[in-house]
């Protein structure tokens, strides 16, 4: 065993007494802000994000029942939305092109994984709601179509606000790191 | 503030990991000084020593899930810390590179030095004696004498043989001491 020498012995002696310096306070709201933050977003998320999705889920939901309730209603005022299945197919491409993009943003962004589980929950309720269209009497289907026009818009809404929550704090990371 | 028992810091431990902000503060004023101090130490710049600080904790209280308990809190803290420090110190390039020059590994010994009556007032001199010192040199003796590794445990960490470590850590202390003489 090394044998301890007279500095060794005054420093294991009085070592408290060399941390002198006290560290800044922003230091604190630094880290507390970083880590926090964190938590905050997250909290954002899943409450904003599950609300806009059980509220878009649901809108589909009852959308679907309902349909299935009038399907056999002929001259019902819910019919005249104005919107056929042609239409439809141009909206949905559209849509679809939007998302792949706004979804590519998010990954560019750094989105938490559960942001895109959650998504994909809402991609296979539309895709439910799609199936409905199998179901029902030909000539019938406009309630299902305006309800899956709903979910694609709710959809790009949910996205643009997640993306917009994003933006600023990369933005600030970015000019950081300059 | 007051330094707590291992029972509030275990209590504060969970607390943090139920992402409880008052614990987070709490933990962070129990260790902020100590590590800070180290961090200074190590780096020589307060600008450097507050980054230093700021990402170790942001760390800690982000994987706090990975404290298993089998070393105490203050030991894992410090683990973490001095991990941040040596990361800046190899970001700057700044470190090592006179623990890798060859007479690095050559035995030095200290020989006979002059007793010097320790006190309180030498405190400042001998930090600013360690901050003045080579990166290598510094980074060895900050390890040995401050943080109580062993020459092995510091070989490991530096990627150096122990040799090196033995005869860095003597060089440092012989050039605190012709420091303090002065």
């Amino acid at each position: 065993m090394n044998k301890i020498d007279d500095l060794e012995k005054f420093v294991q002696e009085k070592r408290e007494l060399f941390d002198v310096k006290i560290p800044n306070e922003k230091i604190w709201e630094n880290i507390s802000k970083q880590v926090n933050a964190h938590t905050m977003r997250t909290v954002w998320y899943r409450s904003n994000l599950f609300r806009s999705i059980a509220a878009g889920f649901t809108l589909l939901v009852i959308g679907g029942s309902i349909g299935f309730l009038l399907a056999n209603k002929k001259e019902s005022p819910l019919w005249n939305i104005g919107i056929t299945a042609k239409p439809f197919t141009d909206f949905e491409m559209v849509s679809q092109k939007s998302i792949n993009e706004k979804l590519f943003q998010l990954r560019k962004l750094n989105a938490e994984e559960s942001i895109f589980s959650d998504l994909q929950q809402m991609d296979r309720s539309m895709e439910e709601l799609k199936k409905e269209l199998d179901r029902i009497p030909k000539g019938q289907e406009k309630f299902i179509l305006e309800q899956l026009k709903r979910g694609y818009k709710t959809k790009i809404d949910i996205l643009d606000k997640i993306i917009h929550r994003l933006e600023p704090k990369t933005q600030k990371q970015d000019e950081k790191a300059i | 503030m007051e330094q707590p028992n291992t029972e509030d810091i275990h209590s504060l431990v969970k607390k943090c990991l139920q992402g409880n902000q008052k614990a987070q503060y709490d933990l962070y004023h129990a260790f902020s000084k100590a590590m800070y101090n180290t961090c200074l130490r190590f780096l020589s710049d307060s600008r450097d020593a507050e980054e230093a600080l700021q990402n170790a904790f942001i760390l800690i209280f982000k994987n706090m899930e990975s404290f298993r308990g089998d070393a105490t809190i203050g030991a894992w803290i410090k683990k973490i810390v001095i991990h941040q420090c040596l990361n800046k110190l190899r970001e700057k390039s700044l470190a090592f590179q006179d623990l890798n020059s060859h007479h690095s590994e050559i035995p030095y010994e200290e020989g006979n030095y002059e007793q010097l009556e320790y006190n309180h007032n030498m405190i400042p001199m001998i930090n600013e004696a360690i901050s003045a010192l080579p990166t290598g040199y510094k980074t060895v003796c900050n390890l040995y004498l401050f943080e109580g590794y062993d020459h092995e445990e510091i070989a490991n960490i530096l990627n150096i043989s122990v040799a090196t470590s033995k005869s860095q850590y003597s060089r440092a202390k012989q050039k605190i001491r012709e420091t303090l003489r002065k």
